[in-house]
């Protein structure tokens, strides 16, 4: 998380044999007030160069507010030789993104439960809310702009309702 | 002329100390353990390594982990290393989980560290993925970390009151993957008289070992790195008495001596750039400080420490070698350090740590009073590497106003960047505010601050479209 944000997010592994139903996995999530859902699944494939899989996963942000509709963040690997697949290296290529999107998923439930709030308690839990965004924009890599696009319309947001 | 200078804020007293020193910790239920090392004032704890594949090597990679920043600061007075574990034979594969990193800071707290330095490593086929961050306790950043400017007014040292600083508290660094081998399997320096056993944990005495002599590790158990003896049979040393020296070294443009010495008897081979040569022994040389013999293609021969690029086993050791030496103003060091930092292998896969060290590096400049060409340099890489980071646009406005004969009108683009990335960025609103209080009309209005930079009216009229924007007053 990044220093602005208070908050802390735990992860928790949950067996569930229906990853591929978008819905049920939505619908599981807001059952357990949860952040976000992230799935995924693998696909085999023998092919002349050995057993390789293609990979795909999803983080799906599940809190939702009115001013604000998070996209689903789909992550697709090439195929991969199915020696090199270990916990380890998938991890690292996927936790970096995930972080993000955890972010955006913590500033969509915020901005929703700022909607309840009087003017200068929202406008506070606003400004709140834009320090965490521009904390984590400030770690956004120069050549990862694709990802700092959620947070960008997110802080344009507030940027509208509490002015620069 | 007056003339702008750039000095450390932080000052060390007296005769500091120097050292490692082990703890236990994370012992829940407890009070964190007495501070240790009372009298050295820049420490960082390393927590052992969360565990939670079971690979019963957390205590031992953290074990690598200090004693290799301890060599990396060996060179170094008034500083310390702290290395916190859970008691006995207990690891820590699940006793702490989410909890980790508080107690981590905590106990990081509780021995007025400035640096807590944690971590958790996974094993897949035989090859360790190792996890490091580093979180930074306090008002270290706030304080310790900043670039502040004075002028020097007529003899009279005193606060500009223009400042900058790097705007992250918390860094993870990348992963590293390495095996067993690459990790446990290397020289080490014997740091202080002592004497190698036959079993991990205080068996029989084998045979002395002499401070300065270079031993050959190819395990570690717990606390003791397991050495290997003449007779090809295994001999014991605690981790107390080890100085691990890198793996290799970017030995580039260095001379390779006959022996480890600063001045070299005799026709002297200086090698070439890109040398990267692999460790074979290390030796202190009196006053000469630290020496390392390495073998590269050029022959083997002796590089001084202090110049060679070290390759540690993990980045975060580079970096936090480059925080000790901010931190006790030896700039110049420190510079070398963060350099070594941004060009080490795979370091371009966590923008943020990356940005911060080139931030640091244009710091280190900065402070030492270096030509602010270097550090604006430096800083364009930290703006090219994290290009929404409003922290290193505000410094290099600053690294702007230091340069000799600076204009205003260099600092404001970036000045203006900061504030729409972030309209809170203090020390962009610092300088603005202070730009702003050079009142227009007098015969040399910037005389005031004792500074050289030259404002025009355009300048001013600029600042205060800025001022209006974001709501900000002069001082």
């Amino acid at each position: 998380m990044p220093d602005a944000a208070e908050a802390q997010v735990v992860l928790k592994p949950i067996p569930f044999t229906m990853a591929a139903d978008l819905e049920r996995l939505r619908t599981f999530g807001e059952y357990v007030n949860a952040l976000g859902v992230v799935s995924g699944l693998g696909i085999s494939d023998h092919g002349p160069a050995g057993e390789t899989y293609e990979l795909s996963s999803i983080f799906m942000i599940i809190p939702h507010s009115s001013q604000f509709e998070p996209p689903e963040l789909w992550i697709n690997d090439a195929p991969m030789p199915a020696a090199s697949i270990g916990r380890a290296s998938l991890d690292a290529k996927l936790s970096k993104d995930w972080g993000r999107a955890a972010i955006v998923a913590l500033a969509t439930r915020d901005l929703r439960n700022a909607e309840s709030l009087q003017v200068a308690e929202r406008a506070e839990a606003l400004r709140k809310i834009r320090r965490y965004l521009i904390a984590e924009r400030a770690d956004v890599g120069g050549n990862e702009g694709q990802s700092a696009a959620a947070l960008q319309q997110l802080i344009a947001l507030v940027n509208r309702a509490v002015g620069p | 002329m007056r003339r702008v200078v750039l000095a450390c804020v932080f000052v060390f007293a007296t005769n500091p100390g120097w050292g490692g020193a082990p703890i236990k910790a994370f012992e829940p239920g407890k009070p964190p353990p007495a501070e240790v090392l009372k009298d050295v004032p820049v420490k960082a704890v390393v927590a052992e390594f969360l565990d939670p594949d079971n690979t019963h090597l957390g205590k031992e990679v953290g074990y690598v982990l200090w004693r290799e920043l301890l060599t990396s600061v060996s060179d170094q007075h008034g500083v310390g290393v702290i290395y916190a574990h859970a008691a006995g034979k207990k690891r820590l594969v699940d006793m702490l989980q989410d909890k980790y990193h508080e107690a981590a800071l905590e106990i990081a707290k509780s021995q007025n560290a400035r640096m807590a330095i944690w971590g958790a490593l996974t094993e897949s086929d035989g090859v360790l993925a190792v996890d490091t961050y580093l979180s930074l306790v306090g008002d270290v950043p706030q304080q310790e970390l900043a670039v502040k400017m004075i002028v020097d007014d007529f003899g009279r040292k005193k606060p500009s009151g223009y400042e900058a600083r790097v705007s992250r508290t918390r860094f993870n660094f990348p992963r590293v993957f390495i095996t067993k081998e690459q990790l446990f399997d290397r020289p080490l320096m014997v740091a202080a008289d002592t004497v190698l056993y036959n079993t991990a944990g205080r068996g029989k005495v084998l045979r002395q070992a002499q401070y300065n002599e270079t031993l050959h590790t190819d395990g570690v158990e717990g606390e003791w790195f397991r050495v290997l003896l003449a007779d090809g049979t295994h001999g014991y040393i605690n981790s107390i008495n080890v100085y691990l020296p890198p793996r290799e070294v970017d030995a580039s443009d260095l001379p390779l001596g006959a022996k480890p010495a600063e001045n070299q008897e005799g026709e002297t081979t200086w090698l070439p750039s890109n040398t990267i040569g692999a460790v074979l022994e290390a030796r202190f040389a009196g006053k000469s400080g630290l020496f390392f013999r390495i073998k590269t293609s050029q022959g083997e021969g002796w590089v001084p420490a202090d110049r060679a690029r070290p390759h540690f086993s993990m980045p975060l050791v580079a970096f936090t070698a480059g925080l000790y030496r901010y931190q006790l103003g030896r700039y110049d060091l420190a510079a070398s350090a963060f350099g070594n930092y941004t060009h080490l292998q795979g370091v371009e896969r966590d923008a943020p740590s990356l940005s911060t060290a080139y931030q640091l590096l244009a710091a280190s400049y900065l402070m030492r009073n270096t030509p602010a060409d270097w550090a604006l340099h430096s800083l364009d890489a930290a703006i090219e590497t994290t290009p929404f980071d409003a922290g290193a646009y505000s410094m290099r406005a600053l690294a702007s106003l230091s340069k000799p004969e600076g204009r205003v009108g260099d600092c404001l683009g970036d000045l203006r960047h900061a504030l729409d990335l972030d309209s809170e960025q203090a020390d962009a609103r610092n300088t603005v505010a202070l730009l702003l209080g050079i009142k227009p009309g007098r015969p040399n209005p910037i005389e005031q601050r004792g500074m050289s930079f030259t404002m025009t009216a355009r300048d001013v009229e600029t600042l205060h479209m800025m001022a209006e924007k974001y709501r900000i007053s002069a001082k």
